[in-house]
């Protein structure tokens, strides 16, 4: 087993690791590339998601109330 | 702490300060308190929102500022907990750097250790958590790793103050240790031109050298006197010189180098436990990958994602969700309201009429089309997060391969999302026209996104299992078609590509929810746009009273050719805009019993082999040119609809039980 790399995704297919912006080169003239969170492995071409809005949404509310959270739980 | 107040002073730039330095949650903070005692100094880091907490100590009769960094995972930066902690390494040259260390996790210490190495400062590591470790026997080898790193190494355990004395005594005499040169010869030749060009005075050359090989620019920023114009254009030579050996970029090769250093040290310097426990997972894993075994598993689990999508999904879920939950109270709530509060007939019927957005786009999506491919997804997840995928990935390769195929070119593609516009994408890596061309097609033609196929699988549930292996058999054949004809474009493709077969892991539940709710989220955006733009469509046909002519033209088709009741024109239409949504008009006309199995499956068939959706065309209308682009789908259509045709001749001649 090798080390996954925090700067690196990995790809849940082969294991292939490599950056976001490798496997973007694919997306350069899709039309739908916007608004599109799918990820194609460079190394075998195997599709998967790794955000979404929601989640992301989710995490940063989540993020804002623990800091204001903390904030007030400081003294100052 | 029991005394912490906060200030804003800077930190101070000498050599009488101790950094610490490690992955979050190794135990810094308690060894902090260990050296410093209890005051401390918490403060914003300038310009951030970062707290570093500093306290002082002294070390043979001097006293020395302690500052505590924000854990970090690497020295490149990612967020700005991690610039910080980059920034106080990079831009103060302290006494000693401490590298708090979890002794359970020596692939991330030693990792952050060989990037603090090149920084040319005298450094500590200290390997925490020693009493966990033990428990899990994991043993480091704290001599042999400090003869190999040539800097001391240390054992403790923070929370007993073990090791915590012999630390201190370091401290007094700390040293700067050797470079080690772990990278390619010709990568360490690079790296001693760039650091030959940058001048005496500046500290850490070589993690500077690195950083720039790496094309990271922000040192410059640090440092910005010595980064003349004429210093940066010799650097970037010699960058790019190296990079002309590499088809990946430079900052990847130096990281895997990295890694691979990383893994040689722990195989020498670590011992894992050999845990008799984990023998089922071996003998499961062998069991997975053999020949024969492997594929009676991965018949097995194809069965069990049938039942659970095609029965249990398709079956009960729909049936409560399309039947019950929307047909019962939700439908007829908002025709009601609909009804009663928007003007109009037109804008009626356009909402929930017998094709209004609502009745037949929210509807097929919501109650029909998310209940399957939540399930679809599901499974899926379980598949990838136990590790299994790969496993089936291998053992399918393998039947390919005997039969002389390329499953490389199909595979990732049925198991992933399958999304045929970005496969289409993905050919542009092919050398001639011919086979860029040829490889659309069959995307186009025989690999339907999937979850397409999760929503074609469910409705399969309906009819017999004779009838599925019918589908399947297709599927197959079609899979081996693309397989032998790419086999014969893509030649010397014909390597394993699976780089890795991780060990059986238990999926987490949360991550598989996460994972299901990030794969819907996208289909949904994906479909139900796609959706209500089709049933508008059918919708204006319909008012305007030409889907009636359109199913007239198409009954030679649609009747005799295939022998599919007249309403499946419909299905059909709207399939050309998504071919899933076109299976859902199919599910919903076999559901009101319009179609014998006979029908069913050859409709199922047809739907498959059909057009994906209007955004793939769109693509290929981008890559191939809108000529090129007609006769792909123009061709795709013809074979669809030949491929239902025989299927319907053959069912009636043959005596197949449906
Ligand atoms: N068992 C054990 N726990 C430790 C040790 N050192 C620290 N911890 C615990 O590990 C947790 C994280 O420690 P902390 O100092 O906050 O980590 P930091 O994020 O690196 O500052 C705390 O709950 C500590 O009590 C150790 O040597 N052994």
């Amino acid at each position: 087993m090798t080390l996954t790399h925090p700067e690196l995704l990995k790809c849940p297919l082969c294991g292939f690791q490599f950056r976001k912006e490798e496997a973007e080169q694919a997306c350069v003239s899709c039309p739908l590339k916007t608004n599109c969170e799918v990820i194609c492995c460079p190394n075998c071409h195997y599709q998967f998601i790794i955000d979404s809005k929601i989640l992301t949404w989710i995490r940063k509310f989540k993020e804002r109330y623990s800091t204001s959270h903390e904030n007030k739980s400081k003294p100052k | 702490m029991k005394e912490c107040h906060i200030a804003d002073n800077p930190l101070p730039d000498n050599q009488s300060s101790i950094i610490l330095a490690g992955n979050p949650n190794v135990g810094k903070s308690v060894i902090f308190q260990h050296l410093t005692g209890h005051y401390v100094t918490v403060s914003n880091y300038p310009g951030t929102t970062v707290d570093i907490t500093t306290g002082t100590m002294e070390v043979g009769g001097k006293s020395y500022q302690v500052i505590d960094t924000p854990g970090t995972l690497s020295l490149i930066p990612r967020s700005e907990d991690e610039r910080v902690t980059r920034d106080v390494i990079m831009s103060h040259i302290p006494w000693c750097i401490i590298q708090v260390g979890d002794c359970k996790n020596p692939r991330r210490t030693l990792d952050l250790t060989l990037q603090l190495l090149e920084m040319g400062h005298p450094l500590i590591l200290v390997l925490n958590m020693g009493d966990e470790a033990q428990e899990r026997g994991i043993i480091p080898n704290p001599k042999a790793l400090s003869e190999i790193l040539r800097i001391p190494v240390i054992p403790t355990v923070a929370v007993t103050g073990q090791g915590i004395p012999a630390l201190k005594k370091l401290l007094v005499n700390p040293y700067v240790p050797c470079t080690s040169c772990f990278y390619s010869p010709d990568i360490e030749q690079a790296i001693k031109n760039i650091s030959s060009l940058l001048p005496e005075t500046l500290a850490s050359k070589r993690r500077i050298s690195v950083k720039l090989l790496s094309g990271d620019a922000s040192v410059k920023s640090l440092f910005p006197d010595v980064f003349t114009q004429s210093l940066s254009l010799n650097i970037d030579q010699i960058v790019d010189a190296l990079q002309e050996h590499y088809s990946r970029p430079l900052d990847l090769i130096l990281m895997e180098e990295r890694l691979e250093h990383v893994e040689s040290l722990t195989n020498k310097t670590w011992t894992f436990p050999h845990h008799k426990t984990t023998t089922w997972n071996d003998t499961l894993s062998r069991w997975t990958l053999h020949p024969f075994w492997g594929m009676v598993t991965a018949l097995m689990v194809l069965y069990l994602m049938y039942l659970f999508v095609g029965s249990f999904a398709a079956g009960t879920l729909v049936d409560f969700f399309e039947n019950t939950l929307f047909g019962k109270y939700i439908t007829p709530f908002v025709t009601y309201w609909v009804k009663h509060l928007v003007p109009g007939e037109f804008i009626q019927q356009l909402l929930v009429g017998e094709y209004g957005l609502f009745t037949m786009a929210i509807t097929y999506a919501l109650g029909l089309i998310l209940p399957i491919v939540t399930a679809f997804f599901l499974f899926f997840g379980i598949l990838e997060d136990s590790g299994y995928l790969p496993r089936l990935a291998v053992t399918m390769d393998r039947i390919f391969r005997k039969m002389g195929l390329n499953g490389k070119a199909v595979l990732p593609m049925v198991l992933g999302l399958g999304c045929d516009t970005m496969a289409t994408l993905t050919t542009r890596i092919l050398e001639t026209k011919k086979e860029r061309v040829i490889t659309t097609i069959l995307l186009t033609l025989a690999i339907p996104c999937s979850a397409q196929l999760g929503v074609i699988l469910g409705m399969l549930g309906g009819i017999s299992g004779w009838g599925t292996l019918i589908w399947l058999f297709i599927l197959i054949s079609s899979m081996i078609l693309v397989g032998y004809l790419s086999s014969r474009i893509l030649p010397g493709e014909n390597s394993s590509f699976i780089l890795e077969i991780p060990p059986f892991r238990m999926p987490q539940i949360s991550n598989l929810l996460i994972k299901t709710l990030v794969r819907l989220e996208w289909y949904l955006k994906e479909a139900v746009p796609m959706f209500a733009l089709a049933t508008f469509l059918l919708f204006i046909l319909h008012w305007f009273g030409i889907l009636e002519n359109i199913e007239r033209l198409s009954e030679p088709l649609v009747s005799s050719l295939l022998g599919l009741p007249k309403e499946t024109a419909e299905a059909f239409l709207i399939g050309f805009l998504r071919r899933d949504y076109g299976a859902a008009g199919l599910y919903n006309i076999a559901q009101k019993g319009l179609m014998t199995h006979k029908q069913i499956l050859v409709s199922l068939v047809t739907i498959t082999l059909f057009v994906p959706c209007v955004a793939q065309f769109l693509v290929n209308i981008k890559e191939r040119g809108l000529k090129a682009a007609l006769y792909i789908s123009l061709f795709v259509l013809i074979f669809a609809f030949m491929a239902g045709g025989l299927l319907n001749l053959l069912l009636t001649w043959l005596p197949i039980p449906l």
